[in-house]
């Protein structure tokens, strides 16, 4: 008996295995154990698969990367997106994360690494679907912090919003893709000898982005590192100067209370 | 209207209530939606989308499902793959569960995938015994994951397989019978099948038993010539129509959803469809002298 179901369950395996290698390269060999018709033979029923799961793939891409397909136009976006799907055939249950590593194959493959800035809108465009359906989670607000005593602060230390995605750019792919977001001409895309530091944020569900000056970028990486207030102060105070390091530090706080990239905080116990 | 609809756990045979006539929810059509509340007895959600952390497709989720009754539809359980049952899928589809509150889970009866991939198609089982036997012992894992009876739909498909020992609507049955789940029969489906298999869509009508029958699948297709394809992104056509008539007088009164994902129409479309099924249940309802209450077995 456990060798029958063995055998059927081999047996099994054996036809979804090609089945599948069909669909994924072609493989032939499942086609003598499907049936065909005179109306279409076992190939042509296979294609209908096979197509399928390439069109599906590439809608999927299509949908998370407009900006990308915005600016490498319609025939290279499908042209990417078939390589990709054919170097990373989809282990996702849900088609939302596939594509994850799109902007990693655009850097790598031959055909695109030289178009740097097609890597930097699929890195920015991850981003935005990844703050997108984020974990929900209240925002910290100016009248929490207001009720903190004033020997606390130093050591506060802030959580960020699980929305709030950073993104280095080196190219004016956000431009781009606001562009093409309101139907208008794309501009061509420019290479910047220093990269942008983009803060991307959530608020009443909608995804916004903007871009960081240098030092607010270095002290919200050290905010979202968990270093206390005091160590960010500081550090800041070294790029912008001691006696307008405060200022700077509250007006970068108040920035990010307003657009909800905290979302509560701790003392440091340290 | 917010309908307390008990999560599918009826006793063993008959299938829950008739929810009426639904459609599947999709986002161009959510602020319409909330804020019309459309003549839509229920929504059918497509589970693998709203398995995400947050944001606003669960938010729009959430408002709906404060105004109207939803089913949840999977496309990725996969249920007679080699493979194993995806742990973390299962976990994602109970947390789901318990936020929404289904009236039902369902997803299909084929494969989806393996060796750890996903080709995101629903794949054609071989109808033979083992293969019978693999799916009922796995919709059983389901089932008793959530506490519930799962609902089973039949796929559209493009090949058959030559070591098949019965035909689709026998081994629909008997999973249905042997797992004791029930049955979203996708009418369409069967229309497809029956042109690409060359085989009467009324044998199979006829060989579903009534009582497992919780759903009806209404959709359109594109026909290109050789082979039908099972495209959801247009009308639904005649005969598809005609073959809804002959399913609602063999299962009565059953929940009633037309399904449109691609090339998606205005809301005011899908809902003139949905009244055309209506009307057709309720010529269906009069000729049998029925008052829309369900059909014995």
């Amino acid at each position: 008996m456990q060798d029958r179901r063995a055998q059927a369950r081999s047996e099994l395996a054996g036809l979804q295995r090609e089945f599948q290698g069909y669909v994924l390269q072609r493989d032939p060999a499942v086609l003598d154990r499907v049936r065909g018709t005179g109306a279409a033979d076992a190939a042509t029923r296979m294609n209908v698969y096979a197509e399928g799961y390439a069109l599906r793939l590439l809608e999927a891409l299509e949908t998370d990367y407009p900006g990308l397909k915005a600016i490498a136009g319609a025939d290279e976006f499908e042209a990417l997106g078939r390589a990709f799907i054919a170097e990373f055939p989809s282990t996702y249950r849900n088609l939302r994360w596939y594509g994850d590593r799109l902007a990693q194959f655009l850097l790598q493959a031959p055909a695109w690494s030289d178009r740097t800035e097609l890597a930097d809108m699929a890195r920015f465009e991850w981003a935005m679907a990844t703050s997108f359906d984020a974990p929900d989670a209240a925002c910290l607000t100016r009248e929490t912090l207001a009720g903190i005593a004033p020997a606390h602060w130093p050591h506060l230390i802030f959580v960020v919003h699980p929305a709030v995605q950073r993104v280095r750019l080196q190219s004016n792919v956000a431009a781009a893709w606001s562009a093409q977001a309101r139907g208008d001409c794309v501009p061509v895309s420019r290479r910047d000898p220093y990269p942008t530091t983009w803060l991307l944020t959530r608020r009443q569900l909608q995804v916004r982005f903007r871009a960081m000056a240098p030092e607010e970028a270095s002290a919200f990486d050290r905010v979202a590192a968990r270093a206390p207030f005091q160590v960010w102060c500081s550090e800041l105070g070294a790029i912008v100067g001691e006696q307008l390091a405060a200022a700077r530090a509250v007006e970068c706080l108040n920035q990010w209370l307003a657009e909800g990239a905290l979302t509560s905080f701790v003392l440091d116990s340290a | 209207m917010n309908a307390a609809i008990r999560p599918s756990a009826p006793a063993a045979g008959g299938a829950l209530r008739s929810l009426g006539f639904g459609l599947g929810l999709r986002p161009p059509h959510y602020s319409q939606i909330a804020e019309t509340r459309p003549n839509v007895d229920w929504f059918e959600v497509l589970s693998e989308n709203y398995m995400v952390p947050g944001g606003r497709p669960l938010d729009w989720l959430d408002r709906i499902r404060a105004d109207y009754p939803i089913a949840m539809h999977g496309v990725s359980l996969s249920i007679g793959s080699i493979d194993p049952l995806d742990e973390e899928h299962l976990v994602q589809l109970q947390r789901l569960q318990r936020r929404v509150q289904p009236a039902w889970i369902s997803d299909h009866l084929c494969w989806t995938g393996v060796a750890g991939a996903n080709l995101h198609d629903l794949l054609p089982l071989p109808y033979t015994e083992p293969t019978l036997a693999h799916v009922v012992e796995r919709v059983g894992q389901v089932q008793d994951r959530l506490g519930c009876r799962i609902l089973l739909e039949n796929v559209s498909s493009y090949v058959s397989y030559p070591s098949s020992q019965m035909t689709e609507w026998e081994f629909l049955a008997q999973v249905a019978q042997q797992a004791d789940c029930l049955i979203l029969l996708d009418v369409n489906n069967i229309y497809v099948s029956s042109v690409n298999h060359e085989f009467d869509p009324l044998t199979y009508l006829d060989a579903i038993p009534v009582e497992r029958v919780q759903q009806i699948h209404l959709a359109g297709h594109e026909n290109r010539g050789d082979l039908i394809v099972d495209t959801h992104d247009r009308p639904i056509i005649d005969p598809v129509w005609r073959l809804y008539e002959a399913a609602r007088r063999r299962f009565g009164d059953v929940s009633t959803m037309i399904e449109r994902d691609a090339d998606i129409p205005p809301l005011p479309e899908l809902l003139a469809e949905l009244d055309l099924a209506r009307q057709i249940a309720a010529r269906v309802d009069t000729d049998c002298g029925r008052d829309g209450s369900r059909r014995a077995a």
